[in-house]
């Protein structure tokens, strides 16, 4: 929670905030989720649509992020496959920590329509750990944004310089 | 030219033995030749001017496991020139041991470049080995991937690289829904 001052006794107006420090950097980064693009598939689409002028989560602080190097939050957008689970690997390693991953869509959750096939890796939770799990076959942009407030709820809730409160 | 006279075409250039031609069956007729046949035929067929098969539109091959276990490759041919086509089959019989070691067909490549790639995904899908290939390996599965998908007879393993390729909490229902 973060208190807001705007009124001091003697002074009139001027702004005040107090909180603490975990909390007030909680609330930055929590503020400034950018994703890397990872469109696998018919998610990739709507991951678009996500980021496009109707649903906008630009406004959420959410901006696309061409190298894994700028993101925070990997949305592993539709079907991986083995033979593309090795580089998914290897972009969630370049990013930098703290890194979030959204599974978006059927697919990345469990394999979804495809669980059958020789090729299809079953649940992107097999490769990269993943925070949260979006359902949906492809989920609209409205189920991406909760995906990404839900992330945003847990990234409030961390602690990085006092481990127990 | 119709499917009728390019046939009679191609019995007069490489004979009539061991040619089947099947044309009673749903879908277009086709025309089953010996594998050692070919390549001969290819090179005529694209060649000559009356049947200038310049364009190869497919390649696939088909895993029948009825009563006899048989790999098939099916060429899908075109004439630009004359807007006729034709379809031909090469039977590689499968037998149960060393099957990889019969299923073997000249390529194509060299007079078709279309089938480079068509037949790196046949090698890949079915194991069919096309001799005389440039650069023969997998098209689009790893390379360290092992066995041929599509084969009827294709059984997946249990994990790939150390990844499960099952997932624990779908399993009965998948039991379920396909028992």
């Amino acid at each position: 929670m973060i208190h807001l001052h705007n009124k001091m006794p003697s002074e009139g107006f001027f702004g005040a905030a107090f909180t603490t420090v975990d909390r007030a950097l909680n609330w930055f980064r929590l503020s400034s989720v950018w994703y890397l693009l990872f469109g696998l598939a018919c998610c990739g689409i709507e991951l678009m649509q996500t980021g496009g002028p109707r649903t906008d989560i630009d406004r959420l602080g959410s901006v696309p992020r061409p190298t894994p190097r700028q993101a925070d939050l990997m949305i592993v957008a539709g079907t991986l496959t083995y033979k593309m689970a090795s580089r998914l690997r290897l972009l969630y390693d370049q990013m930098a920590e703290p890194k979030y991953v959204i599974a978006m869509g059927s697919c990345a959750n469990c394999g979804g329509l495809f669980q059958l096939s020789y090729s299809v890796v079953k649940g992107v939770d097999k490769i990269v750990p993943v925070d949260v799990y979006v359902p949906g076959c492809p989920p609209r942009p409205e189920a991406l944004t909760e995906g990404i407030l839900k992330l945003q709820e847990k990234i409030r809730t961390e602690r990085f310089l006092v481990k127990s409160p | 030219m119709e499917a009728q006279g390019i046939l009679e075409r191609i019995k007069r250039i490489i004979g009539e033995a061991d040619l089947v031609w099947i044309d009673d069956q749903p879908g277009d007729p086709y025309l089953v030749i010996p594998k050692e046949k070919l390549r001969r035929l290819a090179i005529y067929l694209k060649g000559d001017p009356h049947l200038a098969f310049d364009t190869l539109m497919c390649l696939s091959g088909v895993h029948n496991m009825g009563e006899q276990d048989e790999v098939e490759v099916v060429y899908h041919l075109y004439s630009l020139r004359h807007r006729h086509r034709f379809i031909l089959k090469v039977k590689l019989d499968r037998p149960a041991v060393f099957p990889h070691f019969y299923l073997r067909v000249d390529s194509i490549s060299g007079i078709w470049t279309a089938a480079a790639w068509m037949e790196r995904e046949a090698y890949d899908m079915f194991g069919i080995h096309f001799v005389g290939h440039d650069d023969f390996r997998r098209l689009l599965l790893p390379t360290d991937w092992e066995g041929h998908p599509l084969q009827k007879d294709y059984q997946e393993p249990d994990a790939y690289r150390g990844t499960s390729t099952t997932r624990e909490e779908t399993e009965g229902i998948l039991a379920e829904e396909s028992g």
